[in-house]
């Protein structure tokens, strides 16, 4: 195997790799959002639940978590999975991990927004839905943005934790290339990690460029 | 006719009784001074006024809506001058934006504001900034004009500048409760003077009576102690 033939074997394998990643931010960005209300209800319950999966999430490994969703309907309830459950069961756990840590950044950027917006609105007169979305959702975005990017940067490493139920993503193919017969082995692994490096500049390079729109105010 | 009428405001916060119990009445056109001590009540009056508190007991009238003009200024950041102006016009009241971004300008333009109409609140000077938080409250059209000690946050030229501002609504006869520390400016513009402590009213009168002829030790050493500082 020629490197020429390796590296377009590892691009092949690329579309699977940014599929995960965009369908897992379409998905936990809202999501994280709408786990962020559900914490701060002042219905107990609901907010006991939320903080219990946030923990949870946060407390035990992706990989693991990764493991549990495509196995556990199978193994444990027994249910017949469709053919194509090993994509739709990493979709999923990335989705509900991610929205865990997203949840966790606009409470940080929500609570930090002076009460004085809220009250310069209600005197106004504006709704509690109008305040949200028109007043303290846009400065939100902007306080959270920086720490946004740390976590989209380490979404394009994490796709590759996909390896462990045999999604055939950039990590998988890789491995499968350097133990072939005749690959050019190691240097297999060199040219995907430099494919993960460049989709992490052009997102970081994205991400500055968004942080730099909404300068515009302080 | 009363525009506003607060009979008997009590509030509480965790056991702690901030209003004990206070009667206002404000007359169309009037310009109300609350002055007092710092802590004895007054922004908490002034935010159950408008509706930020829910007071414990006790009645409030008011005819028509009320504007707060905030210490802090809580402007909102993300939006133009224009927008901080528009928007809720826009929004709250469902004029139409060509209707509000004239009433707006005219505002601004009242405020010797009109060349910074689209710039962000961040590019302002704190004097500028709370001029634009007094025309959005205008914006509204309110038939009652909060004000929570507008100058506080600001070093004496700048109050200047606020106080003059605040003087020509008077003369336009815009009804008026301002909470203030400015003797000098209460009793040149006020109408009426309130002094609190406590969480209720100590004395309440013309600004001359209140603070020249003051029977009231409390009160005379107050005055005492800010002309000093004045």
């Amino acid at each position: 195997m020629t490197v020429q033939t390796m590296i377009m074997l590892v691009a092949k394998s690329f579309p699977m790799t940014l599929a995960i990643f965009v369908l897992t931010l379409l998905g936990s960005l809202p999501l994280g959002l709408l786990v962020y209300f559900g914490r701060a209800s002042r219905f107990k319950p609901l907010s006991k639940i939320v903080r219990g999966y946030i923990s949870i999430m946060r407390g035990t490994p992706l990989i693991l978590q990764l493991m549990v969703v495509f196995y556990a309907p199978s193994l444990l309830l027994h249910i017949n999975v469709p053919n194509n459950w090993r994509f739709a069961a990493v979709i999923i756990a990335f989705i509900i991990n991610y929205a865990a840590y997203f949840c966790e950044i606009y409470r940080g950027g929500i609570e930090s927004m002076p009460v004085g917006q809220y009250e310069a609105a209600a005197v106004l007169g504006y709704t509690k839905a109008q305040t949200f979305i028109r007043i303290i959702l846009p400065q939100v975005i902007k306080r959270v943005l920086p720490s946004v990017t740390n976590e989209v940067i380490t979404l394009v490493k994490d796709t590759s934790l996909a390896s462990i139920i045999g999604t055939v993503e950039m990590f998988t193919r890789a491995k499968q290339i350097a133990v072939a017969p005749h690959s050019p082995g190691m240097l297999t692994f060199v040219v995907a990690a430099v494919f993960y490096y460049i989709f992490n500049y052009v997102m970081a390079f994205i991400m500055e460029r968004i942080e730099k729109k909404l300068s515009y105010y302080r | 006719m009363s525009l506003l009428k607060a009979t008997d405001i009590r509030k509480s916060f965790s056991g702690r009784e901030v209003l004990r119990g206070l009667d206002l009445s404000v007359e169309e056109g009037e310009v109300v001074a609350v002055i007092g001590p710092s802590g004895s009540g007054k922004s908490t009056l002034l935010r159950c006024l408008t509706g930020l508190e829910t007071p414990d007991s006790g009645t409030i009238e008011i005819k028509g809506t009320t504007g707060l003009v905030f210490q802090q200024f809580n402007l909102f950041p993300h939006w133009s001058v224009l927008r901080n102006l528009v928007d809720p016009q826009v929004v709250v009241q469902k004029k139409p934006r060509e209707e509000a971004e004239k009433f707006a300008m005219s505002l601004l333009a009242r405020m010797d504001l009109t060349e910074k109409a689209d710039e962000y609140p961040y590019q302002l000077s704190g004097g500028q900034q709370q001029r634009v938080a007094i025309a959005r409250a205008m914006a509204m059209s309110p038939n009652v004009l909060f004000f929570d000690e507008p100058t506080s946050a600001l070093d004496p030229e700048l109050t200047a500048e606020i106080l003059k501002v605040i003087r020509k609504l008077a003369e336009e006869n815009m009804t008026m409760v301002i909470v203030t520390h400015e003797m000098g400016f209460a009793r040149g513009i006020a109408d009426k003077v309130y002094f609190m402590e406590g969480g209720v009213w100590l004395a309440q009168g013309t600004p001359q009576q209140i603070m020249e002829e003051s029977g009231n030790e409390r009160i005379r050493s107050f005055m005492n102690l800010i002309e000093q500082k004045e």
